[in-house]
Formats: structure tokens, C-alpha cells, sequence
């Protein structure tokens, strides 16, 4: 018997990891043209990506949700109704946004479903109603909500809601912080944060008092071991944040969660959920310290991160495979150093982790190699189970 | 133009008059950011400024969770004698549309930096709304596009605090064992050379300014041109309370010599913002290698390649075939075009076609490390 189930929305900065997460079973996938989204930093897609991703990502029952949330400004939008028109003959799923102009725009030029962006901070029923008068059908809301209002929220206004379950969190109510529009000429709300929030600040009280502290940096959302609650208060959607990192991100996450959203769908109970198998699988990602920030109650001191931002990494990102059959044997593309003595692990699709013995390497053109280098291109052997598409992971060995 | 200010106690109110100043404020501790008053002085104040012949504002400027939000809007439903609220909150706009008769002004500081995101809100309000306050990033060209196709009273900040961010969470009060209502400190970050940013943590959670206060009041006449109806003063974060009679000179007589004086005595440095020109998005092209980014005609990115070999290539847009005439550019923007001579698939055979999505090898060129783009010419 199936259960409901929370829709998957896994972050995909460029065309690469939005197949990754599809392959690794998201429902839904956000990505943002190469305008309007809130990352100026990132790939982003060209017209031509999205068209493919989109159909990509049909083709495999999956959705796109295309992000146009910057708070824009007027001669931002001068091409904005074309590119939505775009959107809508290439049949995106939804527009994600933030602005009520833009609302408008999506609304007169298109079909296109909307969504309001977390950037929105929509925080009580009727701000949702404020947006649902817009034409909005679903709203990613703010941070500070818990599960269980937006529970509550999702069944007093009739509205969608989805809810960030993971990845980095804005310590700022979303859309309400311009640190970066007037220290560094960078509007942070058109994708531009320069992220003076994970700096130390020397503070200096009335009293005079002083302390040095991280103390605008939060930790980040850990929201796995919450996962009951959202299907019991019947959250639509899941939101796993990330279109700057990494594929292994990408494919981590997605499987982490796909993984116990389908004990859930199969089960329809958590007895006997290997929690700490998935915890352990999530830890295997380089992150800062982990929080539920306001998800079960509103968040408090214990979410400060209070350091400098570092890496805690264990495995690496060895690589991705490009093809993989019987026949022609196994391409990666790899992204780390490794040889013979390096313990590689391959994130299947479904089911386990699938132990990669480094034994015989060649480079493309078929001579013998032994160690890899970042960039380059390898052939394997083939070993059953492997696939194009699945990410590669290396234990780090410590010096 | 005429002037509001943030009223904060009775004994400020005959000064107001005289000085000229037709809007005052009132900020209640649970609906504003900064409020310092009870709902009951609030409403004791509001009698008095209207006694005396002065608009009063009630300032909802505070973001709510559901719960929160409940609470308190009952607490207005009941009772609200105020001529205008003043709102920030999506949600709370429309409940005061639906809950309360006032005028409605609204607080378009964060974001609605284009006319159509204003109009979403005149279609919705109608005649309710009477004023919006604009944001501080929008420069003066294009309010001044904006004054004959709004029909609104336009207010801007002319003086005072420039919020940079506001967190829900109890960021200062965590650092130190004190137990109070409001916690104040400045706050120096590490990036030099941004000192002493003012912070404050209350019960909406931790606001952090800008080290210079916002002032437009220089450009006292600039403002008058461009068709500002309501210059906002908020004098709130001066240590000493005698600022209000300098501010009163300075607004019955907008001259150079009390806007001097004003400057003297006023705790912080001044800025002007986005006053003139808003570019904060010019630097965006710089945070990209411009040299990765795609183009139309992009059809493969080079993975790897073996000197005086082979390239090898995934094919991300048009198909390529042995004929092709490419344009190869590296990540350091150096170009150059050639002609291929053949084509391999992954397993090193020669192919007529490769497809979007697929893995192949081309000749070897010169300087193409991973990442050079190619495109068809
Ligand atoms: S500086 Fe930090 S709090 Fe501000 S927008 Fe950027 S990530 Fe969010």
C-alpha cells in the first residue's frame, strides 16, 4: 500500500546535477536560466539546458521548477516576459518567485503554475492568502515556520506548502538582509550576497563588554530525522538547498532522503528505519554543524554556528561515471587523485553503495595508468551494477 | 513636502507642531522593530497628536509566525483608534485590508523595486492605500519616473538608520549572561573596513545597521523635484534626547546652516545610499569566468586532453560531425577556429555523429585544457 509522501526537490546548479538528482530519484528538481534566479555565481542553464533538462527530466516522471525569485528591478524586467513565454513552450512545471511584479509578469505572459519563493518570507495564513490572490498554488515558506504550523497552514488556506529540509540556511529572515547592497555594491536579493554573515565580528556591548564571534553564522539544516513529522502533518514538498555544490551533494542527498522517503511510502511506519545507516551516509558530506533550526520549535542560540567556515570532509568526490556497459567497460571522469591503495565507493541508484576495487586503469586511448589527476578522463572495468551517471566517492586519508 | 517622525513621548509633541511636522509615528514594542511603546501609550499618544491637529501612523513593521500573528492582531481588531497603519508584512496587509478601516501605507523597503510590484498591491488596496515608502535602493531617477503613474504619496527615509538585516533569533543575547529586555552593542566584522555597525537584539529577534545613518536631506530640493510628498525622520537611535529640538529647527527651516548643525550634533556620520545611482548589480559578470559561460552556438566542453593526440569531449549542444568547423576557447578567453578531420566515440572508434550527451575525442589542439568550450563556427 502506498502512503503519502512528501514530493523530493533537490537543487540542481547546472545541467549535470539536475540529471544527477533525477537519476537519484528526486521528484522535482530547481534550476534557474541564466537571469533572474538568486545566484549570480552559479552555472546556471542556457535556454537550450533547460529545454533538455526539462525533457530530461519528464522523460523519468520527474518535474522543473524554474527559479525567478531576485527582487527585480524595472530594467530587469524588460526581458523577462519573453524568457517566461520560453518557460512556458518548454513546459516547465512551475515558476519559483518573490516578487509580486514578477508574479504578475508570469501570471499575464504564461500557464506556468506559480510558486513564491522562501525569499518571499511568507510566515502566517495570511500572507499566504496575499500571495494565493496573486495566483500563487504553492509557497516555500519562510524559515521560521515549523512543521507543524505549516501543517496547519497547508489545510486552513488550501495552498501547497513546501518547506526547506536541508543545506545551508540565510540567518536573516529571507529577503531581509542587504549586508552586501551597502558594504560591498553587491544586491544580495538580485544574487549577489557576499556572505558577510559567515565573517567574525569583534562585538562590543553597552556595558562595554566585548566578544569575538561568529555569531551571524548559522549551522545547517538538518532536517532527516524530522521527516516523520512532515508526513504527518502532510508537507507537499521537501526542499533540499544546494545548487552551488557539488554533484556528490547532489546524488548524496537525493539518495539519503529518496531512500527513507520510500521506507515511508512502503511501510507506512518508521519501525525499523535504518536511521543511522542514513545519518552516517549524510555525515560522508563535507557540512558545517547540523541544527533543526525552527522546525519543531523556533530556532535559538544552539543554531549559531560560531566558527569559521572549514570543511569537515571524509570522502571526496572521485568522480562521475560517463559510460558504463559490459561491452565497452566503464568511463569516469574524475575529479581526485587516486590509485591503488584508495578506497572508492559507487552511490548506486537504489540499494547499497557498490565498493570500487582500483585495480586496473587505463587512460581513454587504452594505455595503462596508474593514479588518476583531477580532470581527467579513465577507463575501468566493467563490474555489474555500475551506470552512467552515478558519482564516485573517496575516503580521505589523513596526513 | 512635509516631514513625519517617530513620536516617542508627549512632552515632544508641542515641538512637532510648531516645527511644522504633519505625520507622526508611533512604534508599539509588538508590531515595531524598534518600538519602545505599550499599546496603551500608544493609544494615550494618539489622542494627544490629534488633539493637536497631526496624522498619526501606527507602525506594524514587524514580521510574525502564525502564532504570534494570531495573538496580537487580535489585540488591534479590538481596538484601533489610529488614522493609518503602517505595513510591512504581506500578511499583515491584508489583514488590516480586511480587519481594520484605516488608511493603509505601506512599507516597500525590502524589495518592490519596480512599478509592477507596486501596482499588484494598488490593484488589491484600491483607495485603502494612500502612501508607500519606498526603498532606500531605489535611486532618485527612478522615483521620479515612477511619482505620475503612481497616484500615491511617495514617503522615503530622508534621516536616520539604515537597516541591513534582521534575524528572528537571539544572536547578542547568547554572548553575554545579562537577562533584559533589549540588548545593544556595535559589532566591527573582520572584512575592514566595515566598524561599528549598531546592533540590537529585542523580542523580533537581532536588527543590524548600517554604520552611517541614511541622509537624503542634503538633497533637500532634489527631493522636492523628483516628487517625494513625505521626508521620514527617525531620530530613535540618538543617545541624547536633545537631537529633537536640532531636528525641529532643521525641519521648520531646511536650510543649510541647521542642516549643519544637525550634522554636528547627530550621533553618526552620514550617506547617501543609492541616492544616485543603484550599480549593485554591475559586478555580477565578474563573479562568473564570462570564458565558461555558455552560448547558443556551444555545442561540446573538452574534458581532458593528451598532447599532440586527442581532446576529449562532451557533446553539449549541436551534434558534431568529422567535418565540422569549430571555434575552441579557453577558460582564459584565447580562441581560435579549426576544422576537425575525424571524430571518435567513447570506445575510440571512428564515427560519423556525435550526439548531445555523448562522450567522444576529437584532434588535439593546442592550449584547450578542461573547460575550453567549443562552438560551431
Ligand atoms: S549575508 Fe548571510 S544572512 Fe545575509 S543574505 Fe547572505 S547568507 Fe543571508
Amino acid at each position: 500500500m502506498n502512503h503519502f509522501t512528501p514530493e523530493l526537490l533537490a537543487p540542481a546548479g547546472n545541467l549535470d546535477k539536475l540529471k544527477t538528482a533525477i537519476l537519484y530519484g528526486a521528484d522535482a528538481v530547481y534550476c534557474a536560466g541564466q537571469d533572474y534566479g538568486l545566484r549570480a555565481a552559479a552555472d546556471n542553464f542556457t535556454q537550450e539546458e533547460l529545454a533538455v533538462g526539462v525533457q530530461f527530466a519528464h522523460e523519468r516522471g520527474s518535474k522543473v521548477y524554474v527559479v525567478l525569485n531576485g527582487f527585480l528591478h524595472d530594467e530587469d524586467l524588460a526581458g523577462l516576459p519573453k524568457f517566461i513565454q520560453f518557460l512556458d513552450s518548454i513546459k516547465v512545471d512551475a515558476v519559483i518567485v518573490s516578487d509580486p511584479g514578477v508574479a504578475l509578469l508570469v501570471k499575464e505572459h504564461s500557464t506556468i503554475p506559480l510558486h513564491v519563493s522562501t525569499q518571499a518570507s511568507v510566515l502566517n495564513l495570511h500572507g499566504v492568502k496575499a500571495w494565493s490572490e496573486l495566483g500563487a498554488t504553492r509557497v516555500v515558506l519562510g524559515r521560521e515556520v515549523t512543521v507543524h504550523d505549516a501543517g496547519t497552514l497547508q489545510r486552513t488556506s488550501g495552498i501547497e506548502m513546501e518547506m526547506f529540509v536541508h543545506g545551508a540556511m540565510c540567518m536573516a529572515y529571507s529577503g531581509h538582509c542587504v549586508i552586501s547592497n551597502f558594504t560591498q555594491g553587491r544586491d544580495s536579493n538580485r544574487g549577489g550576497c557576499a556572505h558577510s554573515c559567515r565573517f567574525s565580528y569583534d562585538i562590543k556591548f553597552e556595558d562595554g563588554q566585548r566578544e569575538s564571534s561568529f555569531f551571524m553564522s548559522s549551522k545547517d539544516l538538518e532536517g532527516l530525522s524530522v521527516l516523520p513529522r512532515f508526513v504527518q502533518e502532510g508537507i507537499v514538498s521537501l526542499k533540499v538547498e544546494g545548487r552551488m555544490k557539488s554533484e556528490l551533494y547532489a546524488a548524496t542527498t537525493t539518495r539519503v532522503y529518496r531512500q527513507a522517503l520510500d521506507f515511508w511510502k512502503n511501510h507506512g511506519s518508521w519501525e525499523n528505519a535504518p536511521w543511522m545507516k542514513w545519518q552516517e551516509e549524510m555525515r560522508k558530506l563535507p557540512h558545517r554543524d547540523e541544527t533543526t533550526a525552527s522546525l519543531i520549535a523556533p530556532a535559538g542560540s544552539d543554531s549559531i554556528y560560531d566558527e569559521r567556515e572549514h570543511v569537515d570532509q571524509s570522502w571526496a568526490m572521485a568522480g562521475v561515471i560517463l559510460a558504463a556497459s559490459s561491452e565497452r567497460g566503464v568511463m569516469i571522469e574524475c575529479r581526485h587523485t587516486f590509485d591503488q591503495t584508495s578506497q572508492l565507493e559507487v552511490l548506486t541508484f537504489k540499494g547499497d553503495v557498490i565498493e570500487l576495487p582500483v585495480r586496473e586503469m587505463c587512460a581513454p586511448d587504452f594505455t595503462s595508468i596508474e593514479k588518476t589527476k583531477p580532470s581527467s578522463l579513465i577507463r575501468f572495468p566493467w563490474i555489474e551494477g555500475l551506470a552512467a551517471g552515478q558519482v564516485i566517492r573517496l575516503k580521505k586519508v589523513r596526513s | 513636502m512635509k516631514s513625519v517622525v517617530y513620536l516617542t513621548q508627549a512632552s515632544d509633541l508641542d515641538l512637532w507642531q510648531r516645527s511644522g511636522v504633519t505625520d507622526v509615528i508611533l512604534a508599539v514594542k509588538d508590531f515595531s522593530r524598534s518600538g519602545t511603546l505599550s499599546f496603551e501609550e500608544a493609544i494615550n499618544l494618539n489622542e494627544k497628536a490629534t488633539a493637536l491637529g497631526l496624522n498619526v501612523s501606527f507602525d506594524w513593521d514587524a514580521l510574525m509566525e502564525e502564532p504570534r500573528f494570531l495573538m496580537l492582531s487580535k489585540k488591534l481588531k479590538d481596538h484601533f483608534p489610529f488614522k493609518a497603519c503602517r505595513v510591512r508584512d504581506a500578511g499583515a496587509v491584508v489583514w488590516v485590508r480586511e480587519n481594520l478601516n484605516c488608511d493603509i501605507h505601506l512599507l516597500l523597503e525590502s524589495g518592490h523595486h519596480n512599478l509592477k510590484a507596486i501596482e499588484s498591491w494598488q490593484k488589491r488596496l484600491g483607495a485603502r492605500l494612500k502612501r508607500v515608502a519606498l526603498s532606500p535602493e531605489l535611486p532618485q531617477a527612478t522615483i521620479k519616473l515612477w511619482k505620475p503613474q503612481l497616484g500615491l504619496e511617495i514617503e522615503i527615509l530622508g534621516l536616520g538608520p539604515l537597516l541591513l538585516f534582521h534575524s528572528p533569533r537571539p544572536l547578542l543575547s547568547t554572548l553575554t549572561s545579562d537577562k533584559k529586555e533589549e540588548w545593544i552593542a556595535e559589532g566591527a566584522s573582520e572584512e575592514s573596513p566595515h566598524k561599528g555597525f549598531p546592533l540590537r537584539e529585542n523580542s523580533h529577534g537581532t536588527l543590524m545597521y548600517h554604520p552611517k545613518d541614511l541622509s537624503i536631506i542634503e538633497r533637500w530640493n532634489e527631493m522636492r523635484e523628483v516628487g517625494i510628498d513625505y521626508v521620514r525622520f527617525d531620530h530613535r537611535q540618538q543617545k541624547s534626547h536633545a537631537i529633537v529640538g536640532l531636528l525641529a529647527t532643521f525641519i521648520s527651516h531646511p536650510v543649510e546652516s541647521t542642516r549643519n548643525t544637525l550634522k554636528e550634533n547627530w550621533d553618526r556620520e552620514w550617506m547617501r545610499g543609492y541616492w544616485d545611482v543603484n550599480k549593485s548589480d554591475v559586478l555580477f559578470d565578474k563573479l562568473k569566468n564570462q570564458n565558461l559561460s555558455h552560448s547558443s552556438r556551444q555545442c561540446a566542453v573538452v574534458l581532458e586532453g593528451k598532447k599532440d593526440s586527442w581532446l576529449a569531449i562532451k557533446v553539449t549542444g549541436l551534434k558534431l560531425n568529422p567535418q565540422s568547423q569549430i571555434e575552441v576557447m579557453n577558460p582564459q578567453g584565447k580562441s581560435k577556429t579549426i576544422k576537425l578531420h575525424w571524430l571518435k566515440n567513447d570506445a575510440f572508434q571512428n564515427v560519423e555523429e556525435l550526439q548531445m550527451g555523448e562522450i567522444g575525442f576529437i584532434p588535439w589542439i593546442s592550449g584547450s585544457p578542461s573547460k575550453t568550450k567549443i562552438s560551431l563556427v
